[in-house]
């Protein structure tokens, strides 16, 4: 039974089809923007190419942020909306543990994940190594912070950095080509859905100012 | 966990609706019934008042984070009320616009993944078709008939002849009626929403102390216009102010009664110029006034609607106070009226659109370009 995996935090819309660990089908493509568009016609052309039904899927992954505010709508919407419908759970990962993944899964080490944010600023979190599942396990807690500051937290626990921030968080080595839904999909698989609901992670508060009277009132 | 109830037959189709245009998650199921008793198989809906109170308004962020929360979850629990599955429905609506980009996306791409998952048609619905239909919902209203949509983001008048045949009649060229009691109710400490809050406080005002003006009352045609109303509200708060170095209790009941008075006065005036566009069209005759939209829930205001409509001869509608102000049943609805007019219909290629006059074709009167046109 398949886990259908998507991603459209950030400029990619992604889907991947995967069963025990192999992939079944993946469909990458930077957009930019029209995730909403592409993402449901990419979900059926993915299943058909794999000649497998939304019915035969077992559960669904998805990306809970940090990334662009319509592109996590999008994401957690379908998710969500297919979970409802096909009364399958729905696995919900940061992408700053999903950008640190497969890098720690290679390379080993301190990886610090970097996701562009918006005024300056990008969201991060570093990690250490893999936990028994193969998540990244958390050396920092995640969070949105100014650009220098990013750079000092790198430059006091040097390690690799990964992810769409990666450039101005100050590394000249890093390519960043999209979180992997395929290695989102493979370890979704093994995780336990009441551990890791599809809840947005939004690491900062709302745009909003209270309202303030513009004279003093009577009460 | 209640145990479901057993499936009775409803009469088809069966249409599932998805509201999240502003600040209310919502969903709701209808059916074609005979009955309009009958027709409401289950509605949710969830409030964010308490959200956005004290921001003083709704704030798209917030609402988005909100109806991404909710939604799914809330239609689950509608699905329980009903005692039905997705495979029983024969198609899911949802509002496309107009609305807050952040919420129609939710409601939009969880209707489409729920429409892909069952295998069932998705329809777009504009939210405010949703508001106009409701009366069909509820009673049996034929076309054509006049309405009067007032609510926080929409003021409007028009000729309705019939589902996607809107002529638009009058529009407001800056503030909605809705929104001008939004502002007000800030403006005074009312808190949010301004609507009951102003209502409330106007009982115990003296209507007549302030000198406010009736914006464009006397022109021709049926457009509005609030922004100099708001202006003026705003200088008598201050002029107070500067009297006794606080807006007190009376100060502010005056202003709000002589504030909703004066919209009163405009809604009468312009709606009289409506009714004798909408009379030149169809002729006499008792045709349906309808009004929809949260202004509708004003009793002060409904009170003057109706006491216009008995003067031109008109019959008044409004749907059940509840169903005024946003809801999904009134989107299930104006989904089914669609499904019904073209079985065949599949909205998957539609994406959410901010703005969405129902009179498409007509010049705008406010706004253009790449967002097309506002009013």
């Amino acid at each position: 039974m398949p886990v259908l995996a998507i991603d459209t935090s950030e400029a990619w819309c992604s889907a991947a089809l995967v069963a025990k660990g192999a992939s079944l089908g993946v469909k990458r493509e930077k957009l930019g923007r029209g995730h909403a568009e592409r993402l449901m016609p990419m979900i059926e052309e993915l299943m058909a190419e794999a000649g497998c039904r939304l019915g035969d899927v077992a559960r669904l992954a998805v990306v809970t942020g940090p990334g662009t505010f319509t592109g996590l709508r999008i994401g957690l919407s379908v998710a969500r909306g297919l979970g409802l419908a096909l009364s399958k759970p729905v696995i919900g990962l940061t992408g700053l543990s999903l950008v640190a993944g497969p890098v720690l899964e290679s390379a080993g080490g301190i990886v610090h994940a970097v996701t562009d944010g918006r005024g300056g600023q990008a969201f991060h979190q570093m990690f250490e190594g893999l936990d028994s599942y193969g998540l990244p396990v958390p050396a920092s807690d995640a969070g949105c912070f100014d650009m220098d500051i990013i750079r000092e937290k790198i430059s006091t626990r040097p390690g690799l950095v990964a992810g769409s921030g990666s450039t101005p968080a100050g590394s000249d080595t890093a390519v960043f080509g999209g979180i992997d839904p395929v290695w989102l999909a493979r370890v979704a698989e093994r995780l336990d859905p009441a551990v890791f609901p599809p809840e947005p992670a939004y690491f900062r508060p709302p745009d909003a100012k209270k309202a303030t009277p513009l004279f003093p009132v009577a009460v | 966990m209640t145990e479901p109830r057993q499936k009775i037959a409803f009469t088809r189709p069966l249409v599932l609706g998805i509201e999240t245009s502003c600040d209310e998650t919502a969903a709701a199921i209808v059916s074609a019934d005979a009955d309009p008793a009958k027709r409401l198989v289950a509605h949710r809906v969830l409030s964010q008042i308490d959200d956005h109170a004290e921001y003083g308004g709704v704030v798209p962020e917030i609402a988005a984070r909100h109806h991404i929360s909710h939604l799914d979850r809330l239609i689950a629990g509608l699905m329980e009320d009903a005692g039905l599955s997705f495979d029983d429905i024969d198609a899911v609506a949802a509002t496309t616009g107009p609305g807050l980009v952040g919420g129609l996306m939710v409601g939009v791409m969880t209707a489409k993944a729920i429409a892909m998952a069952a295998g069932k048609p998705f329809i777009s619905v504009n939210h405010l078709e949703g508001h106009a239909l409701t009366v069909r919902l509820t009673g049996e209203v034929e076309f054509p008939f006049l309405l009067v949509l007032m609510s926080g983001g929409h003021c409007q008048i028009l000729d309705v002849t019939g589902i996607g045949q809107y002529r638009r009649l009058g529009t407001t060229i800056d503030d909605a009626a809705g929104e001008a009691f939004d502002k007000t109710a800030k403006l005074l400490g009312l808190g949010y929403p301004g609507g009951p809050a102003v209502e409330a406080a106007a009982l115990e005002g003296d209507a007549d102390r302030f000198d406010l003006p009736r914006p464009l009352l006397g022109k021709p045609g049926a457009d509005f216009s609030f922004s100099g109303l708001k202006t003026a509200v705003r200088r008598a708060a201050e002029a107070c102010v500067a009297e006794h170095g606080i807006l007190n209790k009376q100060d502010r009941a005056d202003i709000c009664a002589g504030f909703q008075k004066a919209i009163g006065d405009c809604l009468v005036d312009r709606l009289r110029h409506a009714i004798a566009d909408f009379r030149t069209a169809h002729g006499e005759g008792a045709f349906p006034l309808v009004v929809a939209g949260g202004v509708a829930a004003n009793k002060a205001l409904r009170a003057r609607l109706m006491a216009v409509a008995e003067e031109t001869g008109m019959v008044f509608h409004a749907p059940p106070m509840a169903l005024c102000t946003d809801n999904g049943a009134m989107i299930a609805w104006a989904g089914l009226e669609r499904f019904r007019a073209e079985p065949h219909i599949d909205d998957r290629d539609i994406s959410p659109r901010p703005r969405w006059p129902l009179d498409a074709g007509a010049e705008p009167l406010v706004g253009a370009g790449r967002k097309g046109a506002k009013a």
